[in-house]
Parts: structure tokens; C-alpha cells; sequence
């Protein structure tokens, strides 16, 4: 029932196509080639280190027809090694209104290549893929699973899908993920002669090999041996370090639609013509526009009280049926409605703009605070969300119109920092979101606390958040309902041994660095150890660092701070008469290239005065600094740990 | 034995005439009917931070003659929302499931759905068009229609209303008169012909506003069709009981910590056929009782009628797998483990086979029923009985010991009765021993099947005690570092998760783990895990530690429970709705040892203590002394309860406070002058 996950608005994604690691595997009939042996005795070692399962066939083929027609045949053959790779043989294929199953086969086989069973398409559930958050979309799936578990074992998957559209390839990537080995992996592309096929090798320089065939040219990639590679913690993600080919059309066709992609100009101009005519607004609206707007004379004042209109009267809905993945309901549908997805909201918010006068543009984005890095110089279907941006000189705003609550020109580490395709009338122009610093994003935590000698402890907690600090109080405050906020505050919040927090309130200055003000009163029995005539008191009571990185590892990536940030916790801790200090923890003053940390504290007769303040940047260390990092990290985690010891007069 | 102490049902009376019709009070919505004032609720009272209130929720089932020579369900429901904030809005997307099985589906008729909104003062509506409703076909058996509310925002109300018609008579609907939102009104009416009697299943710690229930005589009207001949029509005439339920004011439902499942303490009402009798035929029994259900899953091909046969097609591999047995037991172990071991289970929660156990057996997986009916079948091939067992796990709710309702049920374990011993089996779970059963099952009632009887038999999470047991010696062997052994043997379930954990991530990083748990500069040596290929016994896990100790401060703290103990208490809210429901009782003592270290005397020692919880039902002990070069510690804490009710929930909380509390407390060493 209360979902105690991140902040953000139903994270409105309309298009979830990347094949990443699908399971999804397909095949088709007559292979040529090697002929297969799927005893898994024959695979050499070299595949078996780190790996939980070996793709010891992968064969994927694209035959273009023509820009609205298409047939793959894939071929894959898995041994899983362990259960850990379990999840590599199970079957799982979607398929929507721009592709159908015309076959599959799977077939099952024990270690030594011995076939145990084999499925068709028939014997398979068929069920709705209608995603959680979404009203409604076409997506439907196939799915089996042999559920075998004497290892190893080799599943082999052949399926055929027939494509009525060509919008979007599937990559080649020929490692799959980590702990997954690759003894052979081919892609090819079977096109009329005369048709562009787009790709681009990333993180590797795989190039293919072309042939021609009487009015086809066949591209073939073709790599193999590839051992299997792991991941590590705050490294990379798999997309940065694995090798992969990006494939997109030049031409292609939709649902009538007709575009091309081999340049974001042509890109933009697809997107434009999905939107056209799809901004006119009812009458009503209209009036009110002026009415809101017609009075002010700064554009900034004008975009933000539209941006407040829209968000008081929509909210997100996500519909997605066929060319409704790409297209955006009209600004009349949402004025009605009262609801839309990314690209509705977004649609309509720039009409409203329009209607005012002002240039509002539809860009697509990205979202997610993991969201892969964008390939800037392959223009293709990379986007999974749309905002909306006002470009005013140095000054653009930026607007989130999924979420009801959000200050106008903040992207947050939802679509914050990253690159984006702003779609205008002449095409698609890469932009930048604005970046958040550790000075954007702060935790100002300001304490005046008493203890008895019991240890006992009430405090009142002040705490300022901003920027991406201030996106999880925010949802607190708008996404969870009191009882939720009760529950959270008083189970979650806090690492302290039993407590409660009795009052609590909250207060939001919007901006573009937006504020959370929280106040807390917080009662935590026995918080100080009172062990015979002594007390034991942990200072930093509020935001002890539980971070600690595993010391004895090989590193091999990079490692990445992702967000910058600043916590200052100014604590007054009064304590019972009678008492004196007998440990106090030294100051400690850490400036590094990682971070800078600094922690001290004044005991006095009535009072304890602890001040902490850490910031760090977003940035990135190579491996050969990883061993500084986990000194630093534990400096850290001990210097949160120091604990101050009075004794009884 | 122990019946479930939290099982409230309550069986209301079948048939007619137990109670009379007394106030009729109207429901406060019909739908259409609405004013501006209807959008001020500020003399309702609910929850104050309401993000949604039901107005009212109102819904009827009846039965009605159909063209299929036989009778439909006709399901009415009408609600009626306000939406106070944002989020709120989560209440105006609706999803209406639909049955369907063959060629028989259940259908939705004449849905209408409004939003109403207050524009300066004048209600304005915005009524749903028919392409907003949307069709997702999930699976086989069930379908979904979908819609949004249009124009919604903050104070709009909702409201929709719909028929939905249903051949299968044993989905007369149950009502849930508590949900998500503060409801103000809830109601639900069932109209019963004489010609059904079903048994009426009311739960929940609510009480009913109105109760009522009165009688009508009814024609029925009922097509036969004649095939090739003429469709035939007859009108029957019955006598009809409404019964009518209405509850007022019902507080939304929330979820808390230590509940097996809401679904035993929702306020609700459901309904089971029983049996009919039509015109003057014979009665038919739909229900039965647990002996003639009992025999009747025994004969079916979904669930025992396999066991009933000689099986012969196992000869040749039950050889194999009880080679070398001495005796039925050590028989027993062997195929249970072969079962266990090389079989994978698809789906855990199930008490029907859908595939025969010869396929079973074939494909080596299965769901948890077929899993265990194989078992019980090469059990009894080898002369052993073995009957299953059908059981509610405990996420599931709790089952029916009087009426044999087999839907409340989702799991089948094996009883094996050996020499005199019973055993009961589960072959579901890799790390299971013989003679398990996973926690789960811990759920109260449940039902040994076989052919001639349908015993009782109880699982309850009271009789589960995990014990553990913790050592750990400090000596002076290294100077600059305290070296320590360490030992535990930890409770049963706990030594199967700790297994599993292990199986995952291997031996090296779950000591790994462990050592990071350790505060200041800890090394490990000497690792290792006793029983960890031995399912039936729990494990035994040691390592020494070396830990540094800066020898530059004159005084020295520590904590004689290392990492062990409670850091926080479990029961960190404040109040508590519902029993609390924990999976096991426990006693789990700690003994701890130390050599003074050298060059340092004891300053203090935390002070011994002994708490009792609620007199007998558990204690909490820590006893400290120390001579001249040792120091003895004994921390035990034992419950000899898995389930306790809401009073005694301030109780848990400062009893575990105080465990915190206690385990937190510091040896002082002083450096010698």
C-alpha cells in the first residue's frame, strides 16, 4: 500500500523497446553454418569464469522489405551453468501492434546435448503486457519457462516476427550482461540495395562484413569468445563498458507516417508531423489563457502562471495504442480530459504557451536517475519521456508536466544534467538540462536536543533540503498521505534504537533550486547508553554515514559519484547536571579530491555543541583511486561513529 | 490442540426468517441524483488526512432465470467518490475483472460513470464515453475493463455504476466493506431464492449498522432451449430472503508490520453455495462436508486419483532411488530427497494438478501440489502411507475448519506416517529437510485428505521455536589486538535463509559481510559453516576475529555483545491495529567470555538484569560478573509466543526497548598506572 520508493510522479515512460538483455529471444529455421553441438562439455573454460549462464549461439536477422515492412529470424542458444542464470532460459517475447509471432520453437537439452523437450508457439500463455501505471497500451507476450534445474542445461529459442514498421531496431549486443559469457554472436541485415542502414559501434569496434546479393545488400557482424565480465559497485553501468552496435533505419514508416532518422533534422521533422495540427485549443481554454496571462508583463511570470494552470488541471494518465506510443493526444483530447501521458501534457503545455504568445518547445528526453548516457551522433529512438522547454535567451526554463506538484524549471535527477532532442519546426536540435551542484543540492540540519541521565532524547529537528535533496521530502509532503507520512517518519526515517516523532511540518518554497523546510520533534528513549555512573552519546545523531566499500577487491572500472551534494549538521545536545567528559572525539578535518568532510565537537558543563559538514562533487575516479576511496569512506564511517563518554561527578 | 486464536467468523444464519426487516434507511446516493451541496463533507467525520472518501458504496446480487434452462447472478454496483487531493486520483481509475471459462464469460452491462465538478457553484458533468473503456485480456480465465474518470481535479466526484452478469453461481460477489479509502456508506443486499442455500461468511472486528433481511415471493422466468426444437419457457415461483448489510463510517484499512494478512481482518462477507434443490428434485449438495469432499478430491484426476492407483510405471526407478535403505524410514528420507533435489517447483502456490504425476515425473517440475502428490505416491509405491495434507500459507488468510471451503486453500504438503512417528514433508524447497515444512505453512487449520477420512491436523506458529545458541571467547593471545572465537548454532529457519544467502553469494562474501558488520579494524581467520549441505539440522557457523585496540587512550569501551543482540527494536510504531503475528517463537541465548586484557582493570560493568514479559509468556535476561582476570556474560531473550493480541503491543515494544537498551551497554577498561 505505501510505497516508500523515490519521489517521482509515475515515472512516465511510453516506450519500452531497448532490448537490453530481453530474454526475448527469437529464431527462425534454416541456419547455415556451424552445425551445433549443445553439449555443454565442449565449452572451454575461458567462458565458464564468472559466468552464470553462455550464449553459445546468437544469430539475429533483419530482412527490410521496405520502410513499413519487415521479418527477423533469431536464433539463440543459452547453457545455463546455475540457478543464477535461470532467468536467461526462461521465454519471454512481447509483441504489439507493429510486429507479430509468426513462429517459435524451444527446445530443452541436459548437459550432454540431449533433447528433453520442445514447445511451440501454441503451447505458450499468451497474456497482456499492460505495464503497471499504464491505463492502457497494445503490448501482449509470450511466455514459457521449462523450469529445469539439473545444470548445466542448454535451452535453444527459434522465433519469427513479421514487422509492419521499421521505427526501431534491435542493437546487437553481443554480451548481453554481466556474468554471461559469449561463444558466438552474428547480426545481419538483409536490405534492397539502394536502402541507408544506419549503425554504430559503441564501446568496440565491430564493423561489418557487406555482400551484395542480386538486389540486396547483406551486412553481417560476427564476433565470439567473449568471457564473461562483472560489474562493480558504484561502477559504470553495463551500456558504458559492454561492447554493442547500435542499429537504426534511415527510412521507415508508421501507421502512414512516413519519416527518416539518419539526422535529428529528419528525426524532428518525424515528430512534428505526428504533432501537427494537434495544438488547438477549445475556446474556453483559450479565454483563459488571456485571462491568466494577458496582465503580466514579465514571460517568465506568464510561463509560470500556465505551468500552474496545467498542472492544477491535469494529471497523468498513460494511454499508449499503436502510433500513440510516438504521437501525443491533441490539446483539445487533454483539455477535456483533463489527463494525458508525457507527450499529451507536454503537447498541451506548449499550445497553452502558444496561445500566450510564447515560444514553448516539445523536447524528448531520457528520464531516470539511472538513465543511460544519450548517443549524441546517431540520431534514433533514444527517449523514453518528454518535457517541456521556453527558450529565453541564456535563460531557457525547463517544465516537468507529468507532475502535479513540481516547481516550474527544476528537472531534478529525473531529467536533470543530460542531453535531449528539442523537436522544432525545422527539426530535432540536441540540448542540455540544466546540472545540479553540491551547492543546489543540500541538507542544512540544524538540532537542539536535551538527553536526562536516563539518556533519554528530545529534540527538534530543522532541517532545509534543496535541489535533488529536497525530491524525497517533496514527495513526502505531496505523495504520501498523512498516515503514510506518519508511518515513514516514524519506522524509516531515522537509524535510532526506539523513537517517535510526535509533530511534524513541512513547507516548500518553489524555485529553481527548490526548498523542503521540515520540521521534526523527535522523542528517542534510551538514545544516549547509560551504562552505571556513565553516558554514552553518539554526537551525530541524526545522519551517521552507513557507507562502507568492500576493501580487498580488484578494481577494474571507474567509479562514479553521480550526485553532488552538501550535508551541514549543526547539533546542541544539552545534557543532565553533574556529569563530565571522559572521552571526547578529536576534530576531524578531511579535504580531499573525494570530498570534504569535517567534524567537530565542544563538550561543555550543560552542553555539547557538534558541527559536521560534507560535500562532494559528481565525478568519476579511475580504478587506480579505489583504494584511497575506501580509506576515505571509512574515515568517514568511524568519524560518524565517534562517541562521547561522560561520567558522574 | 489450539485453535486460531484471531479466526473471526462469525456464521450468520442460512435461510430465511432469522431476521426482520426493521428501520429502512435509505441510502445517502443514487446515482444522478447530486447537488451542490453533496460536495460538502465537512459534517462527515473520517479520517482527517484523506487523500479520497467513499460516499457510498452500494452493491446487490440477485438471481435472475436465464435462456440456458438455468439461473445467472446479477451483480449491481454503484460508488460514489470524492476526491479530495491529488492523491486521491489514484481512485478514479477503475479496473472491473471478468471471469471466464470456455465459452462462458461473465459480462459487464450498461456501465455509466460521471465526474462532477463544482464550477462556481453550478455542478457541471462529464460523463465517460464508451471508447474510454478499455478491454485488457490478461489471461485465459480473466479479463479487465479499465477506465479513467474524465476532468478530474481535487474535489470532483466520481461516480459510476454498473451491472455485471455471471452464469457461475458460485461467484455470488463478496462485499468488502473496507478498502482504501474512509468509507461513509457501504451496503451490500443479496436476495437468496429458497431454491440456493449458500453459507454466509461475515469477518472483521466491525460491526453492522443494519442487519436486516425479509422475504418475497419471485417468478423466475426460464428459457429451455429446445435444441432443434422449439425453445421451451417456464416461470417459477419462489420464495426470495434479502438480506441486507450496511455499515457506516468504516475506517480505511492499513497495513502494519507482523501481519500475516489483512485478509483475516478485513471487515467483509462472502458467500459459498451449498447446495440446491430445484422444483421437487432431489437436493443437490454442492458444499458436502470434509469426509465426502475428502473423497471426492481423492478421486479426482486434479488431485489424489493418482494415488490410488499401483503406479507400476516407478518400479524400475524406485529401485534406484531407495537402493541401499535399511528400513521405511531411511526409504522415506531417500525419496524425499531425490524429490526435493531434482525437482523444480513452478509455482508454490497451488492445490490442484494440472499435469498427471507420470508427466510430473517425467518433466521433473511441477506446481506445490503435484510436487507433493508425486511424493505421497512413490511413498505409498513403497509401502509407506502417505496421504497429502491441504493447507492456507499465511499470506493467504486463514482456512475454514467447518466448511470444507477449498478456495481458501493454496498449498499441499505430505503426511507420512512411519513405524508410529508422523512426519509431515514438503519436497517444494531445495533447502528444506525432511521433516520441515516452510514457515509459511505455520497458518492454523489445515486438512489431511484421504479416502476414507478428512482428519484435522494444526500448524501453528506458537509450536515453532527457534533456538540459537552463541559463544564467543575473548583471549589475551596477540598484544595490540583482542583475539576472539566465535561460534553460533542459529535457529532452524534461520539457518535456511542463511544457506540460501550462502548458496548465492558463496562462503567468502557472506563472511565478508560479517566482517564489515564489525565496527574499527576486524580480520577474520578460520572461517567456516558446519551443515551446510545437511538440510534437516541447523547450521553451525565460527571464525576467530582479531580486533585492533588503540593502545594510546587510557580508557577502553566495549561491547560485550559485538555484533549480536538487537540494535533497534522491531516494534518501531506506535500503535497497533491488529495482532501482531510473528512467524516463530524464539529463545536465543548469548555467552560471552573474556580475558581482561592485558595492562587494563574493569572501571565499571554493565549492571545484571532479568525482565519478565507478561509473567510466564517469556523473559529477558542479562547476567554479568567478572573475577580477577575474566569477565562472564550471559544475554538470553525467549518468547515463548509467535502471536500476540493488540494490548499486548505496548508491552512488546517496551519489552524490546529495553532489550535494545541493555544489549547497547559498554564494558569501561582502564589502562593500569
Amino acid at each position: 500500500m505505501n510505497s516508500i520508493s523515490t519521489v517521482k510522479k509515475p515515472s512516465p515512460v511510453w516506450e519500452i523497446r531497448f532490448h537490453w538483455l530481453l530474454a526475448s529471444c527469437l529464431l527462425a529455421a534454416p541456419f547455415c553454418g556451424i552445425a551445433q553441438s549443445y553439449n555443454a562439455l565442449l565449452i572451454p573454460d575461458s567462458l565458464k569464469k564468472n559466468a552464470r549462464a553462455v550464449v553459445r549461439e546468437d544469430e539475429f536477422i533483419l530482412e527490410i522489405k521496405s520502410p513499413a515492412k519487415a521479418v527477423t529470424k533469431e536464433h539463440h542458444v543459452y547453457t545455463i551453468l546455475n540457478e543464477n542464470g535461470d532467468n536467461i532460459g526462461g521465454f519471454t517475447s512481447s509483441y504489439g501492434k507493429f510486429n507479430s509471432i509468426s513462429s517459435i520453437t524451444l527446445t530443452l537439452y541436459d548437459a550432454m546435448g540431449k533433447e528433453l523437450k520442445r514447445v511451440k508457439k501454441k503451447d505458450m500463455e499468451d497474456r497482456s503486457a499492460v505495464s503497471e501505471g499504464t491505463l492502457m497500451d497494445d503490448y501482449r507476450y509470450k511466455e514459457y519457462n521449462f523450469y529445469y534445474k539439473v545444470y548445466p542445461y542448454t535451452v535453444d529459442c527459434q522465433q519469427e516476427d513479421e514487422h509492419t514498421s521499421i521505427l526501431d531496431f534491435d542493437d546487437w549486443i553481443p554480451l548481453y550482461n554481466s556474468g554471461i559469457s559469449t561463444q558466438h554472436s552474428k547480426y545481419v541485415i538483409i536490405a534492397p540495395k539502394d536502402y541507408k542502414v544506419r549503425y554504430k559501434p559503441v564501446n568496440c569496434n565491430y564493423q561489418p562484413v557487406i555482400t551484395e546479393s542480386g538486389d540486396k545488400k547483406i551486412y553481417t557482424w560476427e564476433t565470439g569468445n567473449l568471457p564473461a565480465r562483472t560489474t562493480e559497485v558504484a561502477g559504470p553501468a553495463w551500456k558504458e563498458i559492454a561492447p554493442y552496435v547500435l542499429m537504426a533505419p534511415s527510412e521507415f514508416e508508421a501507421q502512414g507516417y512516413k519519416g527518416n532518422m539518419s539526422t535529428w533534422t529528419d528525426y524532428g521533422k518525424f515528430i512534428s508531423q505526428l504533432r501537427a495540427g494537434r495544438d488547438v485549443l477549445p475556446e474556453d481554454i483559450k479565454k483563459k489563457v488571456h485571462e491568466l496571462t494577458d496582465h503580466l508583463t514579465d514571460s517568465r511570470q506568464k510561463v509560470y502562471a500556465l505551468y500552474d494552470f496545467m498542472q492544477k488541471n491535469t494529471h497523468y494518465i498513460s494511454i499508449q495504442l499503436g502510433i500513440g506510443g510516438w504521437q501525443p493526444f491533441p490539446a483539445d483530447y487533454v483539455a477535456t480530459k483533463r489527463y494525458g501521458d508525457c507527450k499529451a501534457l507536454s503537447n498541451y503545455m506548449v499550445a497553452l504557451l502558444k496561445e500566450a504568445g510564447i515560444k514553448g518547445k516539445y523536447v524528448e528526453i531520457r528520464a531516470g536517475s539511472d538513465a543511460a548516457f544519450m548517443i549524441e551522433d546517431f540520431p534514433s529512438f533514444q527517449s523514453n519521456h518528454v518535457i517541456t522547454c521556453v527558450p529565453m535567451g541564456k535563460d531557457t526554463i525547463w517544465l516537468e508536466c507529468t507532475s502535479q506538484t513540481e516547481s516550474p524549471d527544476f528537472m531534478g535527477s529525473f531529467t536533470g544534467g543530460r542531453k535531449a532532442i528539442l523537436i522544432d519546426e525545422d527539426g530535432g536540435h540536441i540540448v542540455k538540462t540544466p546540472s545540479y551542484s553540491s551547492r543546489d543540492n543540500t541538507q542544512c540540519r540544524s538540532v537542539n536536543a536535551a538527553i536526562d541521565a536516563e539518556g533519554n532524547l528530545e529534540a527538534d529537528v530543522n532541517t532545509v533540503y534543496s535541489g535533488i535533496r529536497q525530491e524525497f521530502p517533496h514527495g513526502l509532503m505531496y505523495e504520501f498521505s498523512d498516515d503514510e507520512r506518519e508511518k515513514y517518519l516514524n519506522t524509516k526515517l531515522f537509524h535510532l534504537p526506539t523513537y517517535k516523532v510526535d509533530k511534524n511540518h513541512y513547507e516548500e518554497q518553489k524555485g529553481t533550486i527548490p526548498v523542503v523546510k521540515e520540521y521534526l520533534h523527535v522523542l528517542s528513549p534510551n538514545y544516549a547508553n547509560a551504562s552505571g555512573k556513565r553516558l554514552f552519546i553518539l554526537p551525530d545523531i541524526f545522519d551517521r554515514s552507513s557507507y562502507r566499500l568492500p576493501a580487498d577487491s580488484v578494481r577494474l572500472y571507474d567509479f562514479i559519484d553521480k550526485e553532488a551534494f552538501t550535508y551541514i549538521d549543526s547539533i546542541t545536545l544539552r545534557i543532565p547536571a553533574g556529569y563530565k567528559p571522559e572521552a571526547v572525539p578529536q576534530d576531524v578535518s578531511i579535504d580531499s579530491k573525494f570530498g570534504k568532510y569535517k567534524a567537530s565537537v565542544k563538550v561543555s558543563s550543560d552542553k555539547i555543541v557538534y558541527f559536521r559538514r560534507w560535500e562532494e562533487a559528481a565525478n568519476r575516479f579511475p580504478p587506480s583511486d579505489y583504494a584511497a576511496l575506501v580509506k576515505f569512506y571509512e574515515q568517514l564511517y568511524k568519524a560518524d561513529h565517534n562517541r562521547i563518554v561522560l561520567v558522574k561527578e | 490442540m489450539t485453535f486460531g486464536k484471531f479466526t473471526l467468523l462469525i456464521l450468520l444464519g442460512l435461510g430465511a426468517g432469522t431476521f426482520k426487516a426493521t428501520a429502512q434507511e435509505k441510502s445517502p446516493a443514487r446515482f444522478g441524483k447530486i447537488t451542490s451541496a453533496d460536495f460538502d463533507l465537512s459534517k462527515q467525520k473520517f479520517d482527517s488526512g484523506a487523500a479520497a472518501v467513499v460516499i457510498a458504496d452500494i452493491g446487490g446480487s440477485e438471481f435472475v432465470g436465464n435462456v440456458k434452462g438455468w439461473f445467472s447472478l446479477e451483480f449491481k454496483h454503484y460508488k460514489r467518490i470524492k476526491i479530495l487531493n491529488k492523491n486521491g486520483f489514484d481512485a478514479a481509475n477503475i479496473e472491473i475483472p471478468l471471469y471466464i471459462s470456455g465459452a462462458d464469460e461473465e459480462k459487464l452491462v450498461s456501465l455509466k460513470a460521471v465526474t462532477y465538478n463544482l464550477e462556481n457553484g453550478k455542478v457541471v458533468e462529464t460523463r465517460l464515453e464508451d471508447k474510454s473503456v478499455f478491454t485488457d485480456n490478461m489471461s485465459k480465465h480473466w479479463k479487465q475493463k479499465k477506465f479513467t474518470f474524465p476532468a478530474l481535479k481535487e474535489g470532483s466526484i466520481i461516480e459510476y455504476s454498473y451491472t455485471q452478469s455471471s452464469d457461475f453461481l458460485f461467484n455470488l460477489q463478496p462485499w468488502q466493506f473496507q478498502g482504501e479509502y474512509s468509507c461513509l456508506w457501504s451496503e451490500y443486499q443479496v436476495g437468496i431464492p429458497d431454491f440456493f442455500q449458500y453459507v454466509t461468511l461475515s469477518q472483521g472486528f466491525l460491526p453492522y449498522d443494519l442487519n436486516t433481511s425479509s422475504s418475497r415471493n419471485v417468478s423466475f422466468h426460464i428459457t429451455f432451449p429446445g435444441g432443434a426444437e422449439r425453445d421451451e419457457n417456464e416461470t417459477y415461483e419462489d420464495n426470495v430472503v434479502d438480506h441486507r448489510w450496511v455499515m457506516k463510517n468504516v475506517p480505511p484499512l492499513k497495513e502494519e508490520k507482523f501481519t500475516t494478512t489483512l485478509n483475516n481482518y478485513v471487515a467483509k462477507i462472502e458467500f459459498q453455495i451449498a447446495r440446491y434443490r430445484f422444483r421437487n428434485s432431489m437436493i443437490k449438495d454442492i458444499m458436502g462436508n470434509w469426509p465426502k469432499v475428502s473423497e471426492e478430491l481423492m478421486k479426482s484426476d486434479d488431485f489424489g486419483a493418482d494415488l490410488n492407483r499401483n503406479n507400476g510405471w516407478l518400479d524400475d526407478d524406485m529401485k534406484v532411488i531407495t537402493k541401499g535403505a535399511a528400513n521405511s524410514l531411511q526409504k522415506a528420507q531417500k525419496i524425499y530427497a531425490y524429490v526435493r533435489d531434482n525437482f523444480t517447483c513452478t509455482n508454490h502456490y497451488a492445490i490442484y494438478a494440472a499435469t498427471p504425476i507420470k508427466t510430473v515425473f517425467k518433466n521433473k517440475n511441477g506446481n506445490v501440489a503435484e510436487i507433493n502428490l508425486l511424493l505421497a505416491a512413490m511413498l505409498n509405491h513403497e509401502k509407506i502411507q502417505a496421504d497429502p495434507v491441504i493447507l492456507s500459507t499465511r499470506t493467504h488468510g486463514f482456512t475454514h475448519e467447518i466448511y470444507p471451503l477449498l478456495t481458501r486453500f493454496n498449498y499441499v504438503i505430505c503426511q507420512a506416517r512411519i513405524d508410529s512417528s508422523v512426519w509431515y514433508l514438503d519436497a517444494s524447497e531445495t533447502w528444506l529437510g525432511f521433516g520441515h515444512i516452510p514457515e509459511r505453512c505455520y497458518n492454523g487449520h489445515a486438512r489431511v485428505i484421504s479416502k476414507d477420512n478428512a482428519a484435522p491436523a494444526y500448524f501453528e506458529a506458537d509450536s515453532v521455536m527457534e533456538t540459537s545458541r552463541t559463544t564467543v571467547f575473548i583471549s589475551n593471545e596477540s598484544k595490540g589486538s583482542l583475539s576472539g572465537a566465535f561460534q553460533t548454532i542459529p535457529g532452524y529457519f534461520e539457518s535456511c535463509t542463511i544457506r540460501e544467502k550462502v548458496k548465492d553469494k558463496g562462503e567468502k562474501e557472506y563472511f565478508k559481510a560479517l566482517q564489515t558488520s564489525y565496527p574499527g579494524e576486524t580480520t577474520f581467520s578460520n572461517s567456516g559453516i558446519d551443515s551446510l549441505k545437511i538440510p534437516e539440522q541447523p547450521l553451525g557457523i565460527s571464525y576467530n576475529f582479531a580486533m585492533k585496540v588503540d593502545s594510546s587512550e587510557d580508557l577502553f569501551y566495549f561491547n560485550p555483545l559485538l555484533t549480536e543482540g538487537y540494535k533497534e527494536n522491531p516494534f518501531k510504531a506506535a500503535e497497533r491495529r491488529y495482532p501482531v503475528e510473528m512467524s516463530n517463537a524464539f529463545d536465543d541465548t548469548y555467552v560471552f567470555n573474556m580475558e581482561i586484557p592485558d595492562g587494563y582493570a574493569v572501571e565499571e560493568l554493565p549492571k545484571s538484569a532479568k525482565v519478565l514479559f507478561n509473567d510466564d509468556e517469556g523473559f529477558f535476561e542479562y547476567l554479568i560478573a567478572k573475577d580477577d582476570n575474566n569477565i562472564q556474560l550471559r544475554s538470553r531473550i525467549r518468547l515463548n509466543k509467535a502471536t500476540y493480541k493488540q494490548e499486548d503491543y505496548a508491552t512488546l515494544r517496551d519489552f524490546f526497548a529495553f532489550v535494545v537498551k541493555k544489549q547497547s551497554e559498554q564494558i569501561v577498561f582502564k589502562k593500569k598506572k
